[in-house]
């Protein structure tokens, strides 16, 4: 077993007790610290091939590595030293009274010494706004506020692999960005991300690596912006284009060639294609307005 | 009848044991058959006001209530709450939350057969409800067996069945795959536009619906900070961002073009085709391309 990828599917097929098959054969090596998303209409096996990684379900054909151990031959305790998993209805995972023990559960289940513990379980609370709320009960806590706190709860266990299933659905533009911001910066010291979205910003934004899934199989394994370029994988597993890029496309015959991934690369690139004595008015105004990035 | 849906006036809602209010002197009307557009981050009041507009607030939600609520014509602090559950409907984001019968046939039914309705009135309610929401060959199946679009639709369904004047849909897509996201914007379309239906609509995914409004309101911290038709909203860019809100991608990318100095003119474009539209102009140099 090769060690350059941490996750490795060999030939996966899942079917489900009541007869359904919802992987087919799926093959794929995960290396360290991609951030990597899955995407696809309902139905076409992400959440299951990401069940998969921390054991929840085994293979019923074919075999799945983590750090190059078998899953059908460990428990679903040691993988998630290894693999954290955020379900995508957070009343699927919290249980605790307080929002302070829900995030520190995982951390005790680690035998984290308490003084650790708690450092950490307030900085995941402070990045996801969350900490003001710490005393309250979960169920207090708003539907968009209760998946920041699994995520944070997750997020705060720092393990290698982070599965997000849906992590910003019903969340606002400021707490999409907190979530994804702690993703990010987890990213950025080394861990490996994988989530399952609908949300094309979303994969144009943060990802390193997209898989596309239809009827239980990869169509595509690419980068976002490869992605994007291929329409017919597009309309196969019925995504859509972020916002960024459907204007760009309208824009293409009036001359713009671009494969925008953020608004932000949309506006250099519309820029960069002015006719010229557009270009020349204002340049000051030009360099201002670049030291505050646009939102989105 | 008024040709107001919705007319709210200086409301405010204080929680009993909270120290202070969750609305504050919130004003704004919807007239018959518009579609109005909700926005707010998350904790603004949101859930609150739709409270307020059921009569969930004041009748069994204790608080202390200011001001004035009068949805199709009724004020909901002289009528009870299966009065007023006649004329609004509220669909929530999660429809596993809301749906819990063993079939399509009996979510629809639920609703008229609480209120005491003769069986064929009953019988012909889950037919037009079905009809609306296109499930008409689903009616015998389980919800949870069907994708989160049709869930959703039934959800909108057993709402339809109790024929209200007023529906308010709670972030209806965001469980929802684009696909689904689709089916039921368009049911809500074709509530409004063939049903007359009044729509207030809360949502994240800016972009899917900045369109279909006739008005948008921008609540935060439990007040009305911005209102008006999308053009208007979406034109106060410095207001949204400093909420951690956002325009549509065009209203975003125009209002960033023209701080760069560019002169774009026209109205302020909602949607991807209008932004292209207009883009298209400015790259050709107002060449028709």
């Amino acid at each position: 077993m090769s060690s350059e990828f941490i996750i490795q599917a060999r030939e996966v097929s899942h079917t489900y007790a009541g007869g359904i098959t919802a992987l087919q054969g799926v093959t794929l090596g995960i290396r360290r610290n991609e951030f990597l998303a899955f995407v696809g209409a309902n139905g076409s096996g992400k959440t299951t091939l990401v069940k998969h990684f921390n054991g929840l379900l085994k293979p019923t054909r074919g075999s799945l590595f983590v750090n190059g151990i078998d899953t059908r031959k460990t428990t679903v305790s040691t993988l998630s030293r290894t693999v954290g998993f955020c379900f995508q209805n957070p009343d699927h995972q919290i249980f605790c009274y307080s929002v302070w023990d829900e995030t520190l559960f995982g951390l005790w289940q680690q035998r984290i010494p308490q003084a650790e513990a708690e450092e950490r379980a307030a900085q995941a609370l402070q990045k996801v706004g969350l900490y003001e709320l710490r005393t309250r009960h979960p169920r207090e806590l708003s539907r968009g506020q209760r998946q920041r706190l699994a995520t944070a709860s997750l997020l705060a266990m720092e393990t290698q692999v982070l599965v997000l299933d849906e992590p910003t659905t019903g969340q606002d533009f400021n707490s999409r960005r907190q979530i994804m911001g702690l993703a990010a910066e987890l990213h950025e010291k080394g861990r490996t991300i994988v989530m399952v979205t609908h949300d094309m910003s979303l994969v144009a934004e943060y990802a390193t690596r997209v898989v596309a899934m239809k009827g239980g199989r990869v169509l595509l394994d690419a980068t976002p912006r490869e992605l994007f370029q291929q329409e017919d994988i597009l309309t196969a597993t019925g995504l859509k284009l972020p916002p960024a890029l459907a204007l760009a496309r309208g824009l293409k015959s009036a001359g713009l060639n671009a494969t925008p991934l953020t608004l932000n690369e949309l506006y250099d690139a519309i820029v960069a294609a002015l006719p010229e004595p557009a270009k020349l008015t204002d340049s000051i105004s030009y360099v201002e307005n670049r030291v505050k990035p646009c939102p989105r | 009848m008024s040709e107001n849906a919705v007319e709210v006036q200086d409301l405010t809602f204080q929680y009993m044991g909270a120290s202070q209010p969750t609305l504050r002197e919130i004003n704004l009307t919807i007239r018959r058959g518009e579609i109005a557009l909700l926005i707010g981050p998350t904790g603004a009041g949101k859930s609150t006001l739709y409270h307020c507009l059921n009569g969930l607030i004041p009748n069994l939600i204790r608080g202390r209530m200011g001001g004035r609520v009068r949805v199709a014509g009724l004020d909901t602090s002289e009528h009870t709450v299966p009065a007023l559950a006649q004329k609004v409907g509220i669909v929530f984001q999660d429809p596993e939350i809301q749906i819990f019968s063993l079939s399509v046939r009996d979510e629809l039914a639920f609703g008229p057969e609480n209120l005491g309705l003769a069986k064929q009135e009953v019988l012909n309610r889950i037919q037009a409800a079905a009809h609306a929401i296109q499930l008409q060959d689903l009616l015998d199946r389980e919800p949870a067996r069907l994708s989160g679009g049709q869930q959703q639709s039934v959800a909108v369904g057993s709402v339809w069945s109790m024929l209200p004047e007023v529906v308010i849909l709670d972030e209806p897509t965001s469980n929802l795959d684009p696909e689904g996201s689709v089916r039921v914007l368009e049911l809500v379309k074709r509530l409004n536009q063939e049903y007359g239906k009044t729509i207030l609509l809360a949502e994240h995914k800016i972009d899917e619906v900045a369109a279909l409004a006739d008005q948008v309101f921008v609540l935060d911290r439990g007040q009305i900070v911005l209102q008006g038709t999308p053009q208007q909203v979406f034109g106060e860019p410095a207001v949204l961002h400093e909420l951690g809100l956002v325009a549509p991608a065009a209203a975003e990318l125009t209002h960033r073009l023209k701080a760069y100095g560019i002169p774009l003119e026209g109205e302020l474009p909602i949607t991807i085709e209008d932004g292209v539209k207009l883009l298209r102009r400015l790259l050709t140099g107002g060449q028709p391309v």
